[in-house]
């Protein structure tokens, strides 16, 4: 900072740290409110719809527990089982059903909004891991104890790190 | 922490304590400065909405910039810093919108001018194709060179409002003109 630009700030902070306080309308704060600290349900709303509409469309490319609604040959499944068995193959797809939702979450949803995930983040994949089951059970998949563990956990691992690696990305370009 | 525990704290504690998501030292810091903030941004700008706006602007930025806070320096200078960039910021896009429509305007006069020369009828007749508050507001910047003000309180309506339909109004009106004529 030049001399003159440091004057300049110094004479206009004493003004700022001298300036009348002007009465401020509670409305404002308000708003400020809803920006700042969006309501956690209304996010987990948007994130849900987000998750049915691409938790759907994802199936086309990988068949979860071998649901396959838009009949596609081929399925990112398959060759995680090649890859590295049963096991494997239950983890990499529940990585992939949740990392999708949020990385797509990431495109629509305001930094503060990730802000709110983030601070529920467990809850809210743990709801949407859960819920997911449940709707393959209910559309016909046959879940066996062991691999819907492995799928969950897999289901954690995917939401974890596309929450936090979103999250460090947006709060870096902001 | 209840907001009962946290209203003795210092603004650099306050803001340590928001930096780890507690919404309610945010509250604080916000009763506690939104005021001289928006009395510096009132002095400065001529509509309260404004300065309202921008008192916004200046708390939405210490959210998103409130990681970067560091605790050995005191609150107030970062936070009139803050208030500054915002305000210039501010200074600076308006400047640019003045720049453009300047530029229109210096693009436009000659043209009308040329039209209403040569056929003062048919001028009328292309202004008259412009909505009325457009019209209205085209021809109280173009001919009265009224400020955006003065043009507000004329057609009861906010300054952006009537900057923009100004914008619009001439915008329409090259459209209408066709190329200028070099």
């Amino acid at each position: 900072m030049k001399t003159t630009d440091k004057e300049n700030w110094l004479k206009e902070y004493t003004e700022f740290t001298t300036s009348d306080e002007v009465s401020v309308p509670p409305g404002i704060f308000s708003n400020l409110k809803k920006r700042l600290f969006p309501n956690p349900w209304m996010v987990f709303g948007k994130v849900l719809s987000i998750h049915v509409g691409v938790g759907f469309l994802s199936l086309g490319i990988c068949h979860q527990f071998g649901l396959n609604p838009f009949n596609t040959e081929h399925s990112l499944m398959d060759w995680f089982m090649r890859v590295g068995g049963h096991n494997f193959c239950m983890i990499a797809c529940g990585v992939f059903f949740m990392t999708t939702t949020y990385l797509l979450a990431n495109l629509i949803l305001s930094l503060e909004e990730l802000e709110t995930i983030r601070r529920f983040e467990w809850l809210q994949s743990g709801v949407l891991g859960v819920a997911s089951l449940a709707a393959f059970y209910f559309f016909g998949a046959e879940l066996v104890a062991t691999f819907a563990g492995l799928w969950i956990i897999g289901a954690f691992i995917g939401a974890l790190l596309a929450i936090e690696g979103s999250y460090k990305f947006r709060r870096s370009l902001a | 922490m209840g907001k009962s525990d946290l209203a003795d704290k210092s603004d650099e504690d306050l803001m340590e304590i928001y930096k780890m998501g507690n919404a309610i030292a945010f509250e604080i810091l916000f009763e506690r400065h939104s005021g001289r903030v928006l009395g510096y941004l009132s002095k400065r700008l001529k509509l309260p909405r404004e300065a309202k706006d921008l008192l916004q602007e200046v708390f939405f930025k210490l959210h998103r910039s409130r990681h970067l806070y560091n605790r050995t320096l005191p609150f107030s200078p970062w936070l009139f810093s803050i208030t500054r960039s915002i305000w210039l910021d501010f200074l600076k896009k308006r400047q640019l919108e003045d720049a453009t429509e300047q530029e229109q305007l210096e693009r436009m006069v000659p043209t009308t001018q040329e039209f209403a020369i040569s056929d003062s009828n048919a001028g009328i007749e292309i202004l008259n194709q412009l909505p009325a508050n457009q019209k209205e507001a085209v021809s109280l910047r173009v001919y009265d060179e009224a400020t955006f003000e003065e043009i507000a309180i004329k057609l009861a309506t906010s300054p952006e409002n009537a900057r923009q339909l100004v914008n619009r109004g001439l915008k329409r009106l090259k459209a209408l003109l066709g190329p200028r004529k070099e």
